[in-house]
C-alpha cells in the first residue's frame, strides 16, 4: 500500500499535466495493483492451506475422508479467504483511495441514453436526452469522442439545456475526443436535456456514457471504499471457484496458476468489474448506485457455475 | 465371528492418460477379515497396498466388484466415526497446533467439544507430545506427525483401523509406544488392516498377513501357516567346544539332519525395545 501510494504521488504531476480534472481516476492502477496483491495473498494463502483445492495435494486424504460436504470444506475455505480481503482491502479502498486524490464526497452518476444514433454535426445539430423522473441533479458530465471534420477544422461548440433553458453563460468547447466537460448548476430536476450545436464542425459522437447527470447529496467516501471493498471480492471469488474446479483433477501447480492468471486478468488486466469500479470511486462516483454491482452478476454466476461442477464431480473421485 | 471386511471379486484400475497405460492397481480380489483380527497388508512398492486401504476408507471408489467394511459401503457417512484412516505422508493444515487439529478431527467426527478436548489431551500425553504446545505442525518431525496422526485416528475410538505406514519414520522408542497402542486396540477388539515394510512389527503385532504383489493376492495366513518350517531349534549354554561336537554327534545318530551349530545373536529391535521398556518404566537408558 505504502509502495503504491509512493509511486502515485510520483507520478502524480505528470498525470495532472495530462489529465487535468480526472488525475484521480488517471491514478487507478494504484489502487487496482495493491488490491490485486491483497486478493493473490489471501486466494493462494486458502488452496495452500486447504488440501482438497488440489488433486493428491499432501494430507488431502484426510480432509476428504472428514469432510463430507459438497465441496469438502473448499466453500469454507473460500468465504475465509473472502474475510480476510475484506480486513486487507478496507483500508486500502478508503485511506489510499483518500491519499490517491478520491473526492471526500461521492454521488450517484446517472448516464443518459441518447438517440440511436448519438452523432451531433453540422447535419443534427441538436440531440434530446431523456432524464429519468425526480433526479436532482447539480453538475452535467460531457464525455464525447470527436472525429475528423469534412473541412478544415473549427472548434465545436455546444449549449446545454435543460427543459429548454440554458445551463451555462457560455457555450462549451469540444477541440479533442475523450475530453471531459463539466457543466456545474444549482440542484434542479428536469425532464429532458438537449444539446445544440451551436458553432464548429467537429462531429461529437455521444455513445454510452458521454452524458452523465451527478445528483446532488454526496455520500460518505468511506462507504464509496466499502462498496469497492466489496467489488474486490468478485475476482477473488471467481478465481478460487475455477481453480476450486481445476483442483478436482489437477496438483497444486496448475491450480496455483490457473488462481494467479484469473485473478490477474480480473484485476490488473481490467476484464472483471473491479477496475471500472476503481475509476469511479476515485471519480467520486457513488458505486452504491452505478452499474458497477450488476456488472458483477456475469462473474458470480460464472463462479457459481464453477462451484456447482466442483460438486457434481467431486461425486466422482479420482485418484 | 462377525466379517468387519469383506471384498468380492473388488478391482481397481486406473485410466491412462496420453500415452500412459492403464493401471491395475488391483485385480479381482476376494478377502474376508473377521472382526477383531489384526491383520498386516505386506507387498512391495507399488503392489496395491494403499489402494486397498484408500478403497476401504471411501476415498477410492472400486472399479469392478464390491467392497464392504461393517457391513455398509465404504463411503457410508455412518462410517467416519467407526472406520479410521491413516494415510501415509504429511498431515494436512500446517498451520494448527496438535492441540487444534485435534479439536478440528473430533469437531468432524461428532465428538462432544469436552469429550474431544479431554481425548485430546490423554492422546497427546501417551504418544509424548504433550510438550509440543502451540507449535505448528509443519515444524513437526515426521516421527512427531506420525504419533500425532496415530492420536487423530484413535480419537473417535474406531471399531476398524486402517493404518497406511503407521510406524515409518519413527525412532524406535516411538515405534514401540505406537506398536503397544496397536497391541491394546487388538486387545480390546478392534479390527487392525496394517500395511507396512517393517517386518518385524507385523510378525510381532498381526495374526494374519496377506502379500499383495503387482495387485494380485500372493499369499494369506495365519503366521504359524505362513511361517511354518520342520526345523527345530534347541538352545543350551554351559558346554566347552568339546561338548558342542558331541551334542552335534548325539544328534546325527538320532538320524537329525542338517545340524549346524550358531552362536544365537540378538536383533537391533529386540535390544532397542528391551530399551524402550526400560526407559518407559524409570529405568536407566
Amino acid at each position: 500500500m505504502l509502495l503504491a501510494w509512493s509511486l502515485q504521488a510520483l507520478s502524480r504531476p505528470q498525470l495532472g499535466a495530462l489529465a487535468g480534472d480526472g488525475a484521480a481516476a488517471a491514478g487507478s492502477p494504484w489502487l487496482v495493483l495493491p488490491l490485486f496483491v491483497a486478493a493473490i495473498a489471501c486466494a493462494v494463502a486458502a488452496v495452500r492451506f486447504w488440501p482438497v483445492f488440489a488433486a493428491r495435494a499432501d494430507g488431502a486424504d484426510w480432509v476428504h475422508r472428514l469432510q463430507r460436504g459438497p465441496w469438502r470444506g473448499c466453500g469454507a475455505a473460500i468465504a475465509a479467504a473472502l474475510l480476510a480481503q475484506v480486513v486487507l482491502s478496507l483500508p486500502i479502498t478508503t485511506l489510499l483511495a483518500r491519499a490517491i486524490g478520491a473526492p471526500g464526497l461521492a454521488h450517484a452518476h446517472v448516464a443518459l441514453a441518447g438517440p440511436d444514433v448519438p452523432l451531433l454535426d453540422e447535419r443534427g445539430p441538436r440531440m434530446r436526452f431523456d432524464v429519468p423522473p425526480g433526479l436532482t441533479f447539480d453538475e452535467v458530465q460531457l464525455r464525447p469522442i470527436a472525429s475528423l471534420p469534412a473541412g478544415p477544422l473549427r472548434t465545436s461548440r455546444l449549449r446545454v439545456l435543460a427543459d429548454g433553458e440554458s445551463m451555462t453563460d457560455a457555450e462549451v468547447a469540444f477541440e479533442q475526443s475523450q475530453q471531459l466537460v463539466r457543466v456545474r448548476c444549482a440542484a434542479r430536476t428536469c425532464h429532458h436535456l438537449d444539446l445544440v450545436l451551436a458553432e464548429g464542425n467537429v462531429p461529437l459522437y455521444f455513445a454510452g456514457d458521454s452524458v452523465v447527470l451527478i445528483a446532488a447529496g454526496g455520500h460518505s467516501t468511506i462507504w464509496n471504499g466499502v462498496a469497492l471493498a466489496v467489488i474486490a471480492l468478485v475476482p477473488t471469488f471467481v478465481a478460487l471457484s475455477i481453480a476450486c474446479l481445476c483442483g478436482v483433477a489437477a496438483a497444486l501447480a496448475t491450480v496455483l496458476t490457473v488462481l494467479a492468471s484469473l485473478l490477474f486478468v480480473q484485476t490488473i488486466g481490467e476484464a472483471g468489474p473491479l477496475a471500472g469500479a476503481a475509476r469511479g470511486l476515485l471519480r467520486g462516483e457513488w458505486l452504491g448506485a452505478g452499474p458497477h454491482f450488476p456488472a458483477c452478476f456475469p462473474f458470480l454466476a460464472a463462479g457459481a457455475l464453477a462451484m456447482i461442477l466442483t460438486m457434481v464431480s467431486r461425486r466422482n473421485p479420482r485418484r | 465371528m462377525a466379517t468387519a471386511i469383506s471384498l468380492q471379486q473388488l478391482a481397481v484400475t486406473f485410466p491412462g492418460r496420453g500415452r500412459q497405460q492403464a493401471v491395475l492397481a488391483l485385480q479381482p480380489l476376494d478377502l474376508e477379515i473377521a472382526a477383531a483380527r489384526t491383520v498386516g497388508v505386506l507387498g512391495p512398492n507399488g503392489s496395491g497396498k494403499t489402494t486397498l486401504l484408500r478403497v476401504l476408507a471411501g476415498l477410492q471408489p472400486a472399479t469392478a466388484g464390491q467392497a464392504r467394511v461393517l457391513d455398509r459401503p465404504p463411503g457410508a457417512k455412518d462410517l467416519r466415526r467407526r472406520v479410521a484412516f491413516q494415510p501415509e505422508g504429511p498431515l494436512p493444515l500446517g498451520v494448527l497446533s496438535a492441540a487444534e487439529f485435534l479439536a478440528y478431527v473430533g469437531a468432524e467426527l461428532g465428538l462432544p467439544n469436552a469429550e474431544s478436548d479431554a481425548r485430546a489431551r490423554d492422546w497427546l500425553e501417551r504418544l509424548d507430545l504433550g510438550h509440543a504446545g502451540r507449535r505448528w505442525l509443519r515444524t513437526f518431525s515426521t516421527g512427531m506427525q506420525k504419533r500425532l496422526a496415530l492420536a487423530a485416528v484413535l480419537l473417535g475410538d474406531p471399531e476398524v483401523l486402517l493404518l497406511d505406514e503407521p510406524t515409518a519414520g519413527l525412532d524406535p522408542f516411538g515405534c514401540e509406544v505406537v506398536m503397544q497402542i496397536l497391541r491394546e486396540r487388538a486387545a480390546a477388539g478392534t479390527t487392525v488392516l496394517m500395511a507396512s515394510h517393517q517386518l518385524l512389527e507385523v510378525e510381532e503385532l498381526c495374526d494374519e498377513v496377506l502379500v499383495l504383489q503387482d495387485g494380485v493376492m500372493r499369499a494369506r495366513g495365519t503366521l504359524a501357516e505362513l511361517l511354518a518350517t520342520e526345523e527345530h531349534a534347541l538352545v543350551v549354554g554351559g558346554l566347552d567346544d568339546a561338548g558342542l561336537r558331541q551334542l552335534e554327534s548325539e544328534a546325527h545318530r538320532l538320524g537329525a539332519e542338517g545340524v549346524r551349530i550358531e552362536r544365537p545373536r540378538h536383533h537391533l529391535f529386540a535390544l532397542f525395545r528391551q530399551l524402550a521398556r526400560r526407559r518407559g518404566s524409570g529405568g536407566p537408558s
